[in-house]
């Protein structure tokens, strides 16, 4: 069960501890990542819904871009506005191309007065790095993805175990915000972000990741707070219930943002920046299909390549993502769909290796913290 | 990988199903069902497309699907029969594969098979040694 590789696969500083609490590695992005542990990934996503998972994501890249014209550079190569972010706080955006493809998904921190650090996905680090290198002069681009780790903490909980550790830290720091904090001797910069729908954070870690891993778990023990760790599989589902999009399947070079519904992350008021023209054009056109989440009527997985077909028969689109959706409780998957057929309750049907199953177009999103 | 279990009364496939022979009220039928390694590899299932009753099943023939939170695999028919009953169960409870696979989380039943195409299939020891390899 476990997928070969032609290259060695890149390992994390928790790789060890992944393997010696039963992880089951397999290859994400070139990297060996668990998918699950011992109880399982329903058990992680549920876990991190009631309480607090713990996520190694080392996988993701950290770009600095650093010097005097940050802001308009950086202003540039993101969708979203960056001139309006203050020193401490933390934005989500698009790289786009020209013609207004995505080119990658990004959380921007704005960590000093003329500093930004780009948190992109790992399949995208090399590609990201060579666009914001040519998109930009003037600045420093340093790629620190192989000195910072990075673990996410989420979940309910998560907020009040962070706190315990860093001394409050945690809670002192408003969502889409950033504090440097101190913790199990190691120094680390919080972002209480995260990607789950859930309220909790991430640490970006230049020491002993481990010691901060171990030392989070015995916190929890300490504090009766129930910590779980999460692998690549209840991630997945995690992301997926509030409506998320992960970079491969949501979006891609081919999907635009309003396809794909993030026209929340453009900015079309403000500056320039690279794919503007584009998008305002696709914008005034209007979009052909866009994003939408089908939920099954009857039981099956509707994974990645599925087709959708209208209730005649005749293809509607191809499945990005699909899975059995925990929380909710139902099987769902995410097409892109004509306008004609992206109404809520909209008949289809799925073809999963040639058995048909019922569904229906839902309202996103699937799940929504209370 | 955990320590996973092989019972010494059943027979075993080399795509991880096991098999027990038991009394119909017709003669002998054949029990069905995925391995603890199996399951164990899978990791959580959440959905079983299982045979149709009355339908024949081909050794080797794929005749149904295990969906888990992880993959999708086929059930591969480890002998040629026909198929009685169906775990209905598993639609509302497709955990039992993982809980208790060599219980409650059998498959199917078949009759009309070959007993000597059960015989040539493994026994535990030699299923014990394919899956330490």
């Amino acid at each position: 069960m476990t997928e070969s590789a032609p290259q060695p696969l890149h390992t994390t500083a928790l790789h060890d501890w992944h393997v010696d609490h039963g992880g089951r590695m397999v290859d994400f992005a070139g990297w060996s990542l668990p998918v699950f542990y011992e109880t399982g990934a329903i058990d992680e996503h549920h876990a991190t819904r009631r309480s607090v998972g713990l996520f190694d994501i080392d996988h993701m890249g950290q770009i600095t871009v650093a010097g005097p014209g940050a802001v308009d550079a950086v202003d540039r190569l993101v969708t979203s506005d960056i001139v309006g972010l203050q020193v401490g706080a933390a934005r989500y955006g698009l790289l786009c191309a020209e013609d207004g493809g995505v080119i990658d998904d990004v959380i921007v921190y704005r960590t000093e007065v003329e500093t930004y650090m780009v948190v992109v996905n790992a399949a995208n680090r090399e590609t990201d790095f060579a666009h914001i290198t040519a998109s930009t002069s003037g600045v420093d681009v340093v790629d620190r993805s192989d000195e910072l780790a990075m673990i996410a903490v989420q979940g309910p909980e998560g907020i009040a175990l962070l706190d315990a550790c860093t001394g409050g830290a945690a809670s002192a720091t408003e969502r889409f915000h950033s504090s440097p904090v101190a913790l199990f001797g190691q120094t680390a910069l919080f972002g209480r972000t995260g990607y789950t729908g859930e309220d909790g954070g991430e640490l970006y870690i230049s020491g002993d990741v481990t010691a901060v891993w171990t030392g989070l778990i015995a916190a929890g023990a300490d504090h009766g707070i129930d910590v779980t760790a999460v692998g690549l599989g209840a991630r997945d589902s995690l992301r997926f219930e509030p409506g998320y999009p992960l970079y491969g399947h949501e979006l891609s070079r081919l999907i635009n943002p309003f396809e794909a519904r993030l026209s929340w992350a453009v900015d079309l008021d403000g500056a320039d920046f690279i794919g503007r023209d584009a998008l305002v054009a696709i914008k005034e056109a209007g979009v052909a299909r866009r994003l939408e989440t089908i939920v099954l009527d009857e039981r099956g997985v509707a994974r990645e390549g599925a087709h959708v077909l209208d209730v005649d028969g005749d293809e509607l689109g191809v499945v990005v993502s699909g899975m059995f959706c925990p929380t909710v409780d139902l099987f769902a998957a995410n097409v892109f769909l004509p306008r004609s057929h992206g109404a809520v309750d909209t008949d289809v049907i799925v073809d999963i290796r040639g058995r048909t199953k019922r569904a229906h177009v839902a309202t996103r999103p699937l799940y929504r913290r209370t | 990988m955990s320590e996973t279990n092989s019972p010494t009364d059943l027979r075993y496939s080399t795509d991880h199903e096991w098999v027990r022979i038991e009394e119909g009220a017709d003669g002998p039928v054949l029990r069905i069902g995925i391995t603890d390694y199996a399951q164990d590899a899978l990791g959580d299932v959440v959905f079983v497309e299982l045979p149709a009753v009355g339908s024949t099943i081909t050794s080797g023939d794929s005749v149904g699907e295990v969906e888990s939170t992880k993959s999708v695999s086929d059930i591969y028919a480890p002998v040629t029969g026909r198929v009685v009953e169906v775990n209905e169960a598993l639609a509302d409870e497709p955990s039992a594969i993982n809980s208790d696979p060599y219980g409650g989380g059998w498959l199917c039943v078949v009759a009309d098979f070959d007993p000597t195409a059960v015989e040539a299939l493994m026994d535990a020891a030699a299923y014990t040694s394919l899956i330490a390899e």
